[in-house]
């Protein structure tokens, strides 16, 4: 029992002094790496913070060591330390002009390569300014000749890693964009205006129930992003709007371009945040007449091939001249005829296939005047109905008043599907 | 019935038109309200201020800018405060807060709204047609320490962030045209292109707009000259805009300008003029379906049949009796006793 409990005490005593001199060892290289400058371990990022910002809590404090406090204390950072506070600073919310800071937007259309209604795509090259004020970025005017500092491409780029700007999504924009360069200025009274030149391809919402009188929205969908509306607001001033337009002489194939309309509105975020958003949306009209050849005409014409099945027929005595099949045939032939012809039409104009518009409108049209021609051949042609139920002069007069009603109200409901369209 | 419907529809769209145009007229009443409450509320507050007093009192002029700079600054940053100006009687410019630099010039002559506030001790806001452009100002009388008047401060607001930020609220587009002759006597301190030709629209100046080339189109020469409310649509970039003229009067009711205020009406445009196409369309059926049952009842059940009675018994005076009636069934009512009366008649006459 005596030399087991010995044996049990020589092996405390060694583990307890190695223990105490790899203590004694390794103090003096704590002290020495905290004594250079570099923060105590575990306390990084409170001493990076400033004074100012304190560390997020007690157990990342800075541990006080024996030559801490002469030359890396938490409340006095070394130069360099300092300086990456000062840039930090420098990308936080400019709060100095009071909040919401207000970010002036205004877009302008410098082309628009293409416009694929089908699709609900358009490709456009554009001028994105956007203007806030941070009091952080005052210089004294002296400094620059121009009276700005100006920054363009790599040189904005860089200089805009170094401040506070606000992050705006285009939320419809498909893709990267192919082309995207930048322009920083800044005034002497610390006014930012940065301007993005970017091509790239957007999606938008067609809206074809008017078509071919409808005007789309070339729209860029922003919306302010980490920023609640309570930090950043979306504006628009008077020299905004002016700024907003579409190039001088602007052409897009088979549009008209309008002018720029700007409409502020708000996203909904977790817990009732809410985001600053603006949709600036060029106003493009149709050309109307792009459509009349290949929609319209042979829509109008597809129109006439029930009316003609009655149109040829006449009566007689016993009833009438031509056999009910032969008319039937050309009814059936017509029905093909619109089938193929909406295959040819929505293939060509996507846009058109579904919904309500005026093509739909034109060709339910054709259908139902089909079902009324081969309802006649039926009804008139094959079984004399009326004359059956209401005598050979009811029956006569009946099919008179087929013959001019028809194409009548036909042609009346074109004009008014159009007008409609137009209205 | 489709007249009625017409009408109706016309009615309605009226309606719809006039509510908003009240509409917009409350909001723009409302928000220059609220703008010269806030001018006046501001210009309390400084001229309250014991050391501006002070320093008015004692005419020391860099003590009040000292005391008032900063805060003018950042009133003029965040809210748009354009003006602020000290006064002493009569109405002597003491210290433009935003021109420091120029005082001591006598504005009796052409600010009565000044004058006024220094004779009745009482404060005054609204509308002014003032050296460096119009503004919405309030205008309250100053006090020594010992409360006697000794001269008045009032501070204005420029109209183009009020028209930008009822842009923003309201989707309208606001524009605001000041009498050039007046313009000119008055605003000889205006800075900007204001005064230049293609901002003249008949006797008016185009002051000031949230889309220029949008209220040109739709304000011209002979829409503006209005003494009263003038309401009218316009179609302008393919939509119609709904224009309400609203006259501007200054402090003293005298009528300086024109509020134009826009909006879009396409919508409600485009919903009467579809409503009124169904309608025709609608009404054309009708007449065609109503004559078409008309020529068939009377051509078919009535006329026809008489006719070839008749021309059956003209055959039969003439001594023909091979044309038999038809089956009485074809006949109406009425005509079957006809139809068996010649039956009877053509077989009394056959061999």
């Amino acid at each position: 029992m005596k030399r087991r409990r010995s044996a049990a005490k020589t092996t405390f005593v060694v583990l307890l002094t190695a223990f105490i001199a790899f203590g004694l060892a390794m103090f003096p290289i704590r002290g020495h790496r905290h004594a250079q400058g570099a923060p105590p371990a575990g306390s990084d990022k409170g001493a990076a913070r400033g004074p100012d910002k304190p560390a997020a809590g007690p157990q990342k404090a800075p541990k006080p060591g024996p030559s801490a406090s002469s030359s890396a204390s938490p409340s006095a950072p070394a130069p360099a330390d300092q300086a990456k506070d000062d840039a930090e600073d420098l990308k936080t919310l400019p709060v100095e002009g009071g909040l919401p800071v207000g970010v002036q937007v205004a877009v302008f259309y410098l082309e628009v390569t293409s416009l694929d209604d089908a699709k609900g795509e358009f490709v456009a090259t554009t001028d994105l300014r956007m203007r806030w004020k941070d009091l952080r970025q005052r210089f004294d005017e002296s400094e620059e000749p121009h009276g700005y500092k100006e920054y363009r491409f790599s040189k904005a780029d860089k200089k805009l890693a170094t401040m506070w700007t606000p992050r705006v999504d285009v939320t419809n924009r498909v893709d990267a964009p192919s082309f995207n360069v930048q322009r920083l200025r800044i005034s002497p009274d610390g006014e930012i205006e940065l301007t993005t030149r970017t091509t790239a391809k957007y999606k938008i919402a067609i809206n074809a129930s008017r078509f071919p009188f409808d005007r789309q929205h070339l729209m860029l969908d922003l919306i302010v992003r980490e920023n609640g509306t309570d930090e950043v607001e979306l504006e628009t001033h008077h020299d905004d709007v002016e700024w907003s337009r579409p190039a001088q002489g602007m052409t897009i194939d088979g549009w008209k371009p309008g002018i720029v309309d700007l409409d502020h509105s708000e996203v909904l975020g977790w817990n009732g945040d809410r985001y600053g958003r603006l949709q600036a949306a060029l106003d493009v009209d149709r050309d109307p007449m792009g459509a009349l050849a290949p929609v319209f005409i042979p829509l109008v014409a597809s129109l006439l091939i029930p009316l003609l099945a009655v149109w040829m027929n006449k009566t007689n005595e016993e009833g009438f001249e031509i056999e009910a099949f032969e008319l039937a045939n050309v009814v059936i032939g017509g029905l093909f005829s619109v089938i193929a012809l909406s295959f040819a039409i929505y293939s060509a104009y996507g846009v058109i296939a579904g919904g309500d518009n005026t093509v739909t409108r034109l060709f339910a049209l054709n259908y139902v005047s089909l079902a009324c021609a081969l309802g006649i051949v039926v009804l008139f042609f094959r079984f004399n109905m009326p004359r059956k139920l209401f005598g050979p002069y009811v029956h006569e007069e009946l099919f008179r008043f087929v013959l001019w009603a028809l194409p009548l109200l036909s042609s009346f409901t074109s004009v008014a599907f159009i007008l409609a369209a137009r209205a | 019935m489709t007249y009625f419907m017409h009408e109706l529809t016309d009615v309605m769209v009226e309606a719809s038109e006039a509510s908003s145009f009240k509409l917009m007229r409350s909001v723009l009443t409302d928000v220059l309200s609220d703008n010269e409450e806030a001018a006046l509320v501001r210009a309390e507050l400084i001229s309250s201020l014991p050391a501006v007093r002070k320093a008015f009192a004692k005419r020391d002029r860099e003590g009040l800018l000292a005391e008032c700079k900063d805060m003018f600054a950042e009133q003029k940053e965040k809210y748009g405060m354009d003006e602020g100006q000290f006064h002493t009687p009569p109405g002597v410019s003491f210290l433009r807060l935003h021109n420091p630099q120029k005082f001591g010039d006598d504005q009796s002559k052409n600010r009565p709204m000044l004058v006024d506030v220094i004779k009745n001790k009482a404060h005054k806001h609204g509308i002014v047609l003032a050296p460096t452009g119009v503004f919405v100002t309030a205008i309250v009388p100053m006090e020594d320490m010992d409360d006697k008047l000794n001269g008045a401060f009032e501070m204005g607001l420029d109209f183009a962030p009020v028209l930008d930020e009822m842009k923003k609220a309201y989707g309208m587009e606001t524009a605001v045209f000041i009498d050039e002759k007046a313009l000119r006597e008055i605003a000889t301190e205006l800075k900007g292109d204001v005064l230049s030709d293609k901002n003249r629209v008949g006797k008016y100046m185009r002051y000031y707009s949230t889309h220029t080339e949008l209220m040109t189109a739709l304000v011209k020469d002979t829409d503006v000259d209005v003494t009263d409310v003038a309401t009218y649509d316009r179609l302008a970039n393919g939509s119609t805009w709904g224009v309400e003229l609203v006259p501007l009067y200054d402090f003293n009711n005298h009528q300086i300008g024109v509020f134009a205020l826009a909006k879009d009406f396409s919508e409600v445009v485009g919903m009467e003029g579809r409503a009124k196409v169904w309608q025709a369309l609608a009404c054309i059926f009708s007449i065609v379906l109503l004559a078409g049952a008309i020529l068939v009842v009377i051509r078919g059940v009535l006329l026809r049949p008489v006719a070839s009675l008749s021309a059956r018994m003209a055959a039969l005076a003439a001594g023909d009796p091979s044309q038999p009636a038809d089956d009485p069934s074809t006949y109406c009512q009425e005509l079957q006793g006809l139809a068996e009366s010649y039956e009877t008649l053509r077989k009394g006459k056959l061999p």
